[in-house]
């Protein structure tokens, strides 16, 4: 798929006008023909597979091989049909949401979802699924999309789209989406963008969600980023079983992703705080035979040295590191810094008393919560969520599985596919506030899903 | 005469015997003064560590009761907070005495000229820039008159070009001239009169051009490339391009590198430079870019014996200027933020890193 590189607003303009025609065609396509779209692209991300022989080159330099694997693992497993149908059922409802209008009991209220229309997705660089699971997103929900890749983008959006158009042999879908590219900078391109998207999802640091501001959108926005990943620790807890998964969630993505924590709460009781952050360290040596560290840069390698100097020469954090190596660097906080290390594997562990200390110890972060990484024995596990939802943790996950899953839970606070549509209500009437003697019996056939 | 004294005195840029014995002065003498630098010396036995800069920055030293001092000296700030390195007396003098040593050891200054300086006005800063190259010029017998061209005022720095170009052309009709200072300020000089029509400003026969700091960041939305510039300023003030040199130094860093005939910077005698992979705190190959390690046994009244700059260099030999020493060649600062993601983006949108 050629990458679209607009020169002028104008050019824009005419591109968003094609994919809304589009789009239309695209609302009209059953579910069923969705399904087997994926069904057929799935096997292309198979092992041994052009497809991800390609993805596997591209991306084993920053990433560990064993990570990029196992994410294309998940990406073709997230396409099994069997699988998506019990997504699409959960995340909308009925999987028939798009395709039918759903009468209430009377036969006089009637609700189906219709597609926001062309959604532009203001891509990050930092996890490579980004584009690919946008993608997915947008044919589930009958969307045209924009994908305007980022500027560290790696490659992969633009492969899997060629993937799917290999796979789309009825031409469902290639006309509806379009990968784009431009200087982030040029505003009166993003201009365009926040005036004809009728959804915008913008993923990414501050910057971009700055740039994309719900009162300048014409459509609908939605914000994910920046997010600072956590974990909570809690006494109790078999913390030799929980460790691997620790230092698995630390490696995964190499702390790129929102979820992979960087900061852990661990409740002072029983020299917990010291004992897990020994123990942490000795994870994360364990760990690099199955995420194996990427080389760090001289850049990030004064990154580190300057986070662990500083806790040296400030008192503020004891160091759990190799003397020899950089790849990973456990800081045991003495008191509460309110300051968290970027990358590079390492991690702040902030001793909290309790529950209560862990909530307040979050405030200052609050805005950037998504997922917590949760330790606990499993007697402790609700107190505990109820305590990080209140800090505005919106995911929670069990150690070594903080990115796991992309389909059939909630994405910060709500399903994705749910955000991407508007659900429509036809009203025939019924009840003392309608007017009286009307026929309406027609109407309400007419609406009925065809199968019944 | 002290071992740092006579370290001093020595050939600017052959090898100097007198390296570690100013070292193991200059380190006894910290240790003395600077109890948690001690400890930091002591920390893993069998090393000489390097104190790395944006320590300097977040936790500085209290200062011993021995020591009064004199000047405090501040970094530009271009890249940050600026820090601020105390001097007293005598270490004040020798940082004034290295330098010009430097400029002698490479035959600047051979003949009279007037000084153009496009620097803040030492008398409205603290910037090492400004308040060193003037100590040093005062002591250049050659040095006639020195010209500020800037100055440090409430809202920041203040450079009036066309002043700067009447003192200019004023000192030129004197005799031999040398512009010292921020090359992006001299460039703005030669852009403004070239908008004007005037492609070339001839200096006297025996002129030259040092320029020092202020290749990236200086002026907003103005970066230098050096190689240009000196085609440019070579051109424009009819000034042999050999006659151009370029300073590197840092505040904390009592040793100037100046570059010779060749462009190139060479380290003095009282001065050890590595390019250093911080994951082992050994050289990188030479050539290769690590991080500069600078190792200075002028100072006594503040821990910067050893250091491990924010800078990206390369450290060689062999240069075909003649010179033995060492040279360095800079490749830019240490960047913090690598990518601009979600999950790094939050660093700085909640304090940074420690």
């Amino acid at each position: 798929m050629n990458l679209f590189r607009p020169a002028t607003a104008h050019e824009l303009r005419e591109r968003f006008v094609q994919l809304r025609r589009a789009g239309r065609d695209l609302t009209s396509i059953p579910l069923s023909e969705v399904l087997e779209l994926l069904g057929r692209l799935r096997p292309l991300w198979q092992p041994g597979t052009e497809y991800h022989d390609q993805a596997l080159a591209l991306l084993t330099s920053p990433w560990s091989r064993r990570a990029v694997e196992s994410a294309l693992a998940g990406l073709a497993l997230g396409m099994t049909p069997e699988l998506v149908q019990a997504g699409l059922t959960r995340e909308l409802g009925r999987i028939d949401l798009l395709d039918a209008w759903e009468p209430d009991p009377w036969g006089v209220g009637h609700v189906r979802g219709y597609p926001l229309g062309v959604v532009a997705q203001i891509l990050a660089g930092n996890v490579f699924l980004g584009g690919a699971i946008a993608l997915c997103q947008s044919l589930l929900t009958r969307n045209a999309v924009l994908l305007k890749l980022s500027r560290e983008d790696s490659g992969f959006t633009a492969l899997f789209a060629q993937s799917l158009r290999a796979a789309d042999v009825k031409g469902l879908a290639t006309n509806a989406v379009t990968l784009a590219s431009w200087d982030s900078r040029e505003e009166t391109l993003n201009d365009v963008v926040r005036s004809e998207a009728d959804g915008l999802v913008v993923w990414g640091g501050a910057g971009a969600v700055a740039a994309y501001p719900a009162e300048r959108c014409k459509g609908r926005v939605i914000h994910y980023g920046p997010r600072l990943g956590i974990g909570l620790v809690l006494a109790g807890v078999d913390l030799e079983a929980v460790l691997p998964g620790l230092a698995w969630d630390v490696a995964l993505w190499e702390q790129q992703a929102c979820s992979s924590p960087r900061l852990l709460l661990v409740e002072a009781q029983d020299d917990l705080p010291a004992r897990l952050a020994r123990g942490l360290q000795r994870a994360l040596v364990d760990v690099r035979n199955e995420f194996v560290p990427k080389n760090l840069s001289l850049d990030e390698k004064g990154e580190v040295l300057s986070v662990r100097e500083l806790a040296w020469w400030s008192g503020q954090a004891e160091v759990f590191a190799p003397a020899d190596a950089m790849d990973h660097t456990v800081l045991l906080a003495r008191d509460a810094t309110g300051q968290v290390p970027l990358g590079s594997r390492m991690v702040l562990v902030q001793p909290v008393a309790n529950l209560d200390a862990a909530e307040a110890a979050l405030a200052p972060y609050r805005a950037g919560l998504q997922t917590a990484v949760l330790a606990a024995a499993p007697a402790r596990w609700q107190g505990a969520i109820d305590a990080l939802v209140r800090a505005g943790v919106t995911e929670v996950a069990a150690p070594g599985a903080a990115a796991a899953r992309f389909l059939g839970l909630p994405h910060e606070g709500d399903f994705a596919l749910r955000r991407l549509i508007r659900l429509i209500g036809v009203d025939l009437g019924a009840g003392p506030l309608a007017c009286p003697g009307r026929e309406l019996k027609a109407t309400a056939l007419a609406l009925k899903p065809a199968a019944e | 005469m002290s071992p740092i004294d006579r370290l001093l005195a020595a050939e600017p840029f052959d090898e100097a015997p007198e390296f570690e014995p100013a070292v193991a002065e200059c380190r006894d003498v910290l240790r003395r003064r600077f109890p948690r630098y001690a400890e930091f010396l002591d920390r893993r036995p069998g090393e000489f560590p390097a104190l790395f800069l944006p320590v300097l920055k977040s936790t500085p030293f209290a200062m011993p009761a021995d020591v009064e001092i004199s000047v405090k000296l501040t970094s530009s700030g271009t890249t940050g907070q600026p820090s601020e390195t105390p001097l007293d007396a005598e270490n004040w003098q020798r940082r004034v005495q290295a330098m010009r040593a430097s400029y002698q050891g490479l035959d600047l200054f051979g003949i009279s000229m007037h000084a153009l300086a496009f620097l803040m006005d030492p008398a409205t800063t603290r910037m090492a820039g400004s308040l060193v190259i003037d100590a040093v010029l005062r002591k250049m017998p050659n040095v006639v008159s020195i010209t500020y061209l800037a100055k440090m005022g409430s809202a920041g720095p203040e450079f009036k070009g066309a002043e700067a170009l009447a003192s200019l052309k004023y000192a030129a009709a004197q005799g031999p001239v040398v512009l010292i200072g921020y090359p992006a300020l001299m460039s703005a000089i030669m852009a403004g009169l070239m908008q004007a029509g005037q492609t070339r400003l001839p200096l006297p026969s025996g002129s030259c051009i040092l320029t020092g700091g202020g290749w990236k960041s200086f002026l907003p939305g103005l970066p230098l490339d050096q190689a240009e510039f000196r085609t440019k300023a070579s051109a424009f003030f009819a000034v042999p391009p050999t006659s151009i040199r370029d300073m590197f130094g840092l505040s904390e860093c009592p040793a100037v590198f100046v570059q010779c005939r060749e462009g190139r910077y060479h380290v003095p005698a009282w001065a050890r430079a590595h390019a250093i992979d911080p994951e082992t705190g050994r050289d990188v190959p030479a050539g290769d870019t690590g991080i500069l390690q600078l190792t200075v046994p002028l100072t006594t009244c503040y821990p910067l014996l050893k250091i491990l700059t924010t800078d990206k260099a390369s450290v060689e030999m062999g240069c075909g200027c003649g010179l033995r020493a060492p040279y360095l060649t800079p490749r830019g600062r240490l960047t913090a933020a690598r990518f601009e993601t979600c999950a790094m983006k939050i660093g700085a949108a909640v304090g940074g890193q420690p």
